[in-house]
């Protein structure tokens, strides 16, 4: 035994006083003259830790100071927390893909409404390119010429037996510019002055949709 | 360590029986009141469990346990901010005492109290590595390359360290004496 292993055993709490320490310290004034020195301050520790010792054995009847139960419970409620955690967020998912697919449940309905409209308004559209045969009796120009003069009419009714007349006789001919259809017929001068007038301002595109029947006037 | 780690519960029981008695020495010696070593105990346990995933197996646990507990005791006394010369003595609580018991008894453990009591006052006036290299050997029971790690020096100057307190500690002791004599 050399003298640094010595002092590992003159400060060993554990097993003090060994007897390899005992016949190392006979032959060694060095180390013993170490332990004469330290000696007050090691029985200072010794009845320090003998008075922390039994203090402390005394506390054992005490509840322990952390049993494994208070962990295992921390540990499963810092378990239920994580797992309460991802489920809330899987109904929250849940909740937002149930609001998403009402949404494009009522976008459908609305398109399927709206398509079904439009597929209506086309149909009714085409049925529209079908002529129109109106009654010879709506003409009221037609009317005036066959002596029904006496027949009281309003100039806009006027401008609208005409323009139907005369829209359909552009979508049966094509080639005469829409504009034709802006002031009235040159051939035919309008009845009254009030008549030309309305015409300006009618809609024509409206009324194009109104009759197609072709009439020359 | 590693039954730890696989969340083995009776393991981590078997841990606080065998380290608690000497951390709670050693807190109990540097913060001078015993409540506060038992919370700083508590808490070592508290952050060895808590941390048991990100331990690395390869490292010796002694060591990272003493360190956690020096490190809580630093942050104790900080927060504390008090010398545990002056509540050492004040902790002293007959209502602690294991036993009523005889008077024999009784005197003896006065007897230790006081020792003890001597022995954190001088402790709290060495530089702070002396005196915790020598709570960790004597208190702790830790060889000196635990020391040396935990207090994260060499093994000569863990031994140093101890050494040093201890020729202090003695020749305060032989000063009282001569005074009191």
């Amino acid at each position: 035994m050399n003298c640094d292993q010595a002092f590992d055993l003159l400060t060993d709490p554990s097993h003090p006083r060994r007897a390899a320490l005992q016949d190392h310290l006979s032959d060694c004034p060095r180390c013993r003259q170490m332990q004469e020195v330290l000696a007050p301050a090691l029985e200072l520790f010794e009845s320090g830790a003998q008075s922390m010792h039994e203090r402390a054995d005394s506390t054992d009847r005490q509840p322990a100071l952390l049993s494994s139960e208070t962990l295992q419970l921390a540990d499963q409620a810092a378990n239920e927390l994580i797992t309460s955690r991802s489920t809330m967020s899987q109904s929250r998912l849940a909740s937002r893909r149930s609001f998403f697919v009402a949404c494009s449940r009522y976008a459908a309905v609305f398109l399927l409404g709206a398509s079904a409209a439009l597929g209506f308004a086309i149909s009714r559209s085409g049925e529209g390119e079908t002529p129109i045969q109106p009654q010879a009796s709506q003409c009221i120009w037609k009317k005036s010429s066959a002596g029904e003069r006496e027949v009281q009419v309003r100039p806009r009714q006027l401008v609208n037996s005409c323009v139907a007349c005369h829209a359909q006789d552009k979508l049966a001919r094509p080639g005469i510019p829409l504009d034709e259809f802006s002031t009235p017929n040159r051939n035919d001068e309008a009845d009254t002055e009030e008549a030309a007038a309305l015409s300006d301002a009618f809609n024509w595109h409206i009324c194009l949709h109104t009759s197609h029947r072709s009439h020359a006037v | 360590m590693r039954q730890v780690q696989d969340d083995d519960f009776d393991s981590f029981e078997e841990l606080v029986r065998r380290y608690q008695a000497p951390l709670l020495r050693v807190a109990w010696s540097k913060l001078g009141e015993r409540t506060w070593a038992e919370d700083v105990v508590q808490e070592t346990f508290l952050a060895v469990f808590a941390a048991r995933r990100s331990y690395r197996s390869d490292l010796p646990f002694r060591t990272w346990l003493w360190t956690i507990l020096l490190n809580l005791c630093r942050r104790q006394w900080k927060r504390r901010s008090t010398r545990p010369v002056q509540t050492s003595f004040g902790t002293f609580d007959s209502e602690r005492l294991p036993e009523p018991a005889t008077t024999e008894n009784g005197l003896q453990h006065l007897l230790l109290a006081e020792r003890r009591v001597q022995l954190d006052s001088l402790l709290a006036e060495l530089p702070e590595p002396q005196a915790d290299a020598m709570r960790l050997r004597f208190f702790g029971e830790l060889k000196f390359d635990e020391i040396a790690r935990t207090m994260d020096c060499s093994l000569s100057g863990a031994k140093r360290r101890v050494q040093t307190g201890l020729l202090k500690l003695a020749e305060r002791l032989r000063a009282e004496e001569g005074e009191a004599s």
